[in-house]
């Protein structure tokens, strides 16, 4: 007797986000970027399809990174410092289809980078590059509601996607989205009921739902990954039942969060039952985004390159399954 | 150990007390009213007095008494007395029905002769058992009638009223006295908060008055759990809050008899219903296995009890019926209500919810009844917000705001000059905060919105409703950010609470036919308001209707008939409850809850359409 495969009839589907614009569209970049669209769950081709890969954009900081892992200097280490730099080698180096630039040195409890500082960053990574950009505050609200506006302004017309806003701050760049033509990434604590909330609030506040990326805070592996897997796993299954409050497509932040935990920055020394320092934080990063594939990620913004090309090694083939 | 005298004004009183206790403690000895939320911890703010002599104002429950004082209490400290928290108003009357818990007999016996050598009491116990016949199942004397009989008989020649009683379906005879006319009795709501007692005539049922009072033993904690906690850690603790509830009750009790020329002795009954834990502290029995797993009260139903028993200042011999509780935290307020809202055995599907400090919810249909307690805190009844007072004289009951004007419409309990909000002031402030986009659906104030009701203060920002000025007032009257947090917080535990009980019973809102709502927190629901904010489920408004103080209407009836006692019993025995905290999906539908109306706004199409 032939097996029919049991298929779940799903009603709705993950929206479609494009980020980036090219000359035609009024922007400079020379690619664009397209993701979501899912009408199933992650890469179960035999019950819905996965029109846009996933994609991996590099993270950039505009301070380098504290402590960090001899693995990551050891690509990075001339460029940090210079975010313009490190985009242009994360693009011609290492094949990068997207940059997001990050600011934690704006943040006052930092290196309190001014707002001059932080536009003239952002004029230089646009200069750099031709791929579409995350452009991301530094968290803190006054700080963030001072310089986000600016630097939306900068990148007008560049479709970029601006981060972020929260449940506590989130009409000034709710504001600027609309003003200067981004898409706009709302933020919650792992918490599915406040990414709601959170939607609804810029929503009221004029922004389309079509035009929002979310972003859950990110657990590395052993450091809450399953729980952040658990909210992604909810949030597609609610999309694809119709909410349309948790319909966009995830952003998750997999670098920054693998490589700050001791699995990634121990050195062999200390503990040699580890196995090796070089490829602990690779494989660190590559199983996370690797498990957040499978939950339902869309854009992965990582650090290292050979985790990055480990993801997309998965990514290939899956999709070709899907071809 | 030294003595001083602290004379507290308004009104003169001075009382003697040891050195060292504060001045709130005297106060509250002395049953001068001092308001108090906190437990004397001094965090709420709401005992501030002023000493002659001294600049500024200072805590009552942390100033110590070390000398002479002379203590001024200012308005918005005082305990003020209410007579307004029922919609068992004077002159309504309930129905009077076979064997009432006292009634007064008029008896005529013939007197003992050669022929007749019946002993007193066997002939007064015979002309009774003549007169009601199998409406008790026996009776009996008390040792004080048995006491007062041979003399009163044969001074009234044989023509003398029986005090009867139904204890527990036995006639007793509790006292005989010369014939008299009143016959009185008092059906007590022991409220976590408030405590309310009501004066009805037991001939017809007739409510002659009524007075309530903030229950004394607030100062020892403002909910059930902080109370429980009390008596565990002080050693004293148990006899304190007995001792606070008994006080307060007995302050009523004693304040309307006085209104209407009455002695104690010629109140002949009492019923007091209150929330499990409020009537274990009223007995002295020990509330503390009920905050412990498995959450098990000492008892759910209790015989009738003497008044001497249980410490009313009533006649000694009086009996006093207490509503039978349900669980640990479902009690006689809910049994009693749900008596007197008849929310059992009706072939509609009803919820019945309690919105006060405990937000006890009931969903029933024909012979099933199912109960929680979704634990709202006291936000509704006023406590712990800025300027919450509960339903009283001076409390803002009704506010409507128009963005347009920038002009604040408001209602005052008594039509006197505002001095507080209560519940129902703000659930129609926050109804209307959110309507003209003060706050967002998450409850933040818009820091630049266009009006200066809008402003910061100690770095929190808050919503002006009343200037001070245009009241003649010292402060403004505002609502801030962290009332605004704590409000719904409170609403969301009703709602979340109901809508996991209906859930687990595979209910939906929309199935529910009638929706009442008890409580003493204003005169009146706003029902577009209370769904507007999400504290009630989207319902077509004709079938939501508010009842007042439905556990004091509930006691009245029981005071009145023994069906409405034996009806209490069933409708106790009958109830599940349902324990909220063991149920996984409740503290989601929590955090869901905490957006106006909700985080599904599906589940508002009312309010989020059109």
């Amino acid at each position: 007797m032939p097996f029919e495969m049991p298929v779940e009839k799903w009603s709705s589907a993950v929206n479609v986000v494009t980020l980036g614009a090219t000359p035609e569209q009024g922007g400079t970049r020379s690619s664009t970027v397209t993701v979501g669209g899912d009408t199933g769950l992650p890469f179960l081709h035999f019950e819905g399809k996965t029109p846009h890969r996933p994609v991996i954009a590099m993270d950039v900081l505009d301070t380098p990174p504290p402590e960090v892992a001899q693995a990551l200097t050891a690509v990075w280490g001339d460029v940090y410092g210079d975010p313009a730099a490190w985009a242009q080698k994360a693009v011609s180096e290492y094949g990068a289809e997207m940059i997001c630039l990050r600011l934690p040195g704006a943040h006052p409890d930092r290196e309190n980078r001014s707002i001059d500082e932080c536009a003239a960053i952002v004029q230089n990574v646009l200069k750099a590059v031709t791929v579409p950009l995350i452009i991301w505050g530094c968290g803190q609200a006054d700080k963030d509601n001072e310089m986000m506006p600016r630097l939306s302004e900068i990148a007008k017309g560049e479709n970029v996607l601006l981060g972020s806003a929260s449940q506590d701050n989130y009409k000034t760049i709710t504001a600027s989205c609309l003003a200067d033509g981004h898409k706009l990434l709302t933020e919650a604590p792992l918490d599915i009921n406040i990414q709601k909330q959170v939607n609804i609030l810029v929503s009221e506040a004029g922004m389309d739902l079509s035009r929002i990326v979310m972003f859950q805070v990110t657990g590395g592996l052993g450091y809450g990954m399953e729980y952040a897997y658990s909210i992604m796993e909810r949030t597609r299954l609610a999309a694809l039942g119709g909410d349309r409050m948790l319909s966009m497509p995830m952003l998750a932040l997999v670098g920054s969060e693998c490589w700050k935990t001791k699995e990634a920055r121990t050195p062999e020394e200390t503990m040699p039952i580890w196995g090796p320092a070089a490829d602990r934080g690779i494989l660190w990063e590559a199983t996370t985004a690797t498990a957040y594939l499978h939950g339902g990620t869309h854009i992965f913004v990582m650090w290292h390159p050979r985790a990055a090309a480990q993801l997309r090694g998965v990514i290939d083939s899956l999709m070709s399954e899907e071809a | 150990m030294s003595r001083h005298t602290v004379t507290f004004l308004p009104g003169g009183v001075a009382v003697a007390t040891e050195s060292g206790r504060t001045v709130l403690e005297t106060a509250a000895a002395a049953g001068v009213g001092i308001n108090s939320a906190c437990g004397g911890q001094g965090t709420c703010g709401k005992c501030k007095v002023m000493v002659l002599g001294e600049d500024g104002e200072v805590l009552a429950c942390q100033l110590l008494v070390e000398r002479d004082l002379t203590v001024e209490i200012p308005p918005e400290s005082q305990v003020r007395d209410s007579s307004i928290l029922t919609k068992l108003s004077v002159g309504a009357a309930l129905t009077v029905g076979e064997a009432p818990l006292a009634q007064r007999v008029a008896v005529e016996l013939a007197p003992p002769g050669a022929a007749r050598h019946e002993a007193d009491a066997e002939r007064l116990l015979r002309a009774l058992r003549q007169r009601f016949g199998g409406a008790f199942q026996d009776y009996a004397l008390d040792l004080a009638a048995l006491r007062a009989l041979p003399a009163v008989g044969r001074s009234q020649d044989w023509r003398f009223d029986a005090i009867l009683a139904d204890v527990n379906g036995v006639g007793r005879v509790i006292g005989v006295e010369p014939s008299a006319s009143a016959a009185y009795g008092l059906a007590i709501d022991l409220g976590t908060t408030t405590i309310v007692a009501a004066l009805l005539e037991l001939e017809t049922g007739r409510v002659v008055g009524s007075h309530a009072q903030l229950n004394g033993q607030t100062r020892f904690g403002a909910d059930v759990i902080s109370r429980i906690i009390y008596a565990q850690e002080n050693e004293n603790g148990l006899a304190e809050l007995r001792e606070a509830a008994r006080d307060t009750i007995n302050h009523c009790v004693e304040s309307v008899l006085r209104e209407h020329d009455l002695e104690p002795d010629d109140a002949l009954a009492a019923v007091i219903v209150g929330n499990t834990v409020m009537t274990h502290l009223l007995l002295g029995v020990d509330p503390a296995n009920i905050r412990r797993e498995p959450y098990v009260p000492a008892f759910r139903s209790l015989p009738t009890l003497r008044a001497a028993d249980v410490g009313l200042a009533i006649r000694p011999g009086a009996p006093v019926y207490l509503a039978p509780c349900v669980s640990s935290y479902v009690g006689g307020d809910i049994t009693a209500g749900a008596l007197a809202a008849a929310v059992t055995d009706s072939p509609q599907l009803t919820l019945f919810i309690d919105l006060g400090t405990n937000g006890e919810a009931v969903v029933a249909r024909d012979e099933w009844a199912v109960c929680c307690s979704c634990s709202a805190g006291p936000a509704f009844e006023g406590s712990g917000l800025d300027y919450g007072m509960y339903a009283a004289s001076g409390a803002i009951e009704r506010v409507a705001y128009d963005p347009a004007t920038d002009t604040v419409d408001y209602g005052v309990i008594g039509d006197e000059a505002p001095r507080g909000i209560c519940g129902s002031g703000y659930v129609d402030t926050l109804a209307e905060l959110l309507r003209a986009g003060v706050i967002d659906r998450s409850g933040r104030i818009a820091l630049d919105f266009a009006s200066p009701r809008v402003r910061v203060r100690s770095e929190i920002p808050e919503f002006v409703l009343v200037w001070g000025s245009e009241v003649n007032r010292a402060e403004d009257i505002s609502v801030g950010q962290d009332d605004i947090q704590t409000l719904i917080r409170s609403k969301s535990a009703v709602y979340s609470g109901v809508a996991t009980l209906l859930d687990s019973l595979n209910l939906r809102a929309m199935e529910i036919e009638r929706l009442l709502i008890a409580g003493g927190f204003g005169n009146y629901l706003h029902p577009d308001h209370a769904v507007a904010i999400g504290l009630l489920p989207d319902l077509p408004r004709e079938r939501i209707r508010f009842l007042g103080n439905t556990a004091l209407t509930g006691a009245g009836m029981a005071l009145l008939a023994r069906e409405a006692r034996q009806r209490t019993e069933a409708i106790a025995a009958r109830m599940t409850n349902f324990e909220l905290s063991a149920v996984p999906s409740y503290m989601e539908r929590y955090v869901s809850g905490l957006f106006l109306p909700h985080t599904d706004l599906s589940l508002f199409p009312s309010v989020t359409q059109g």
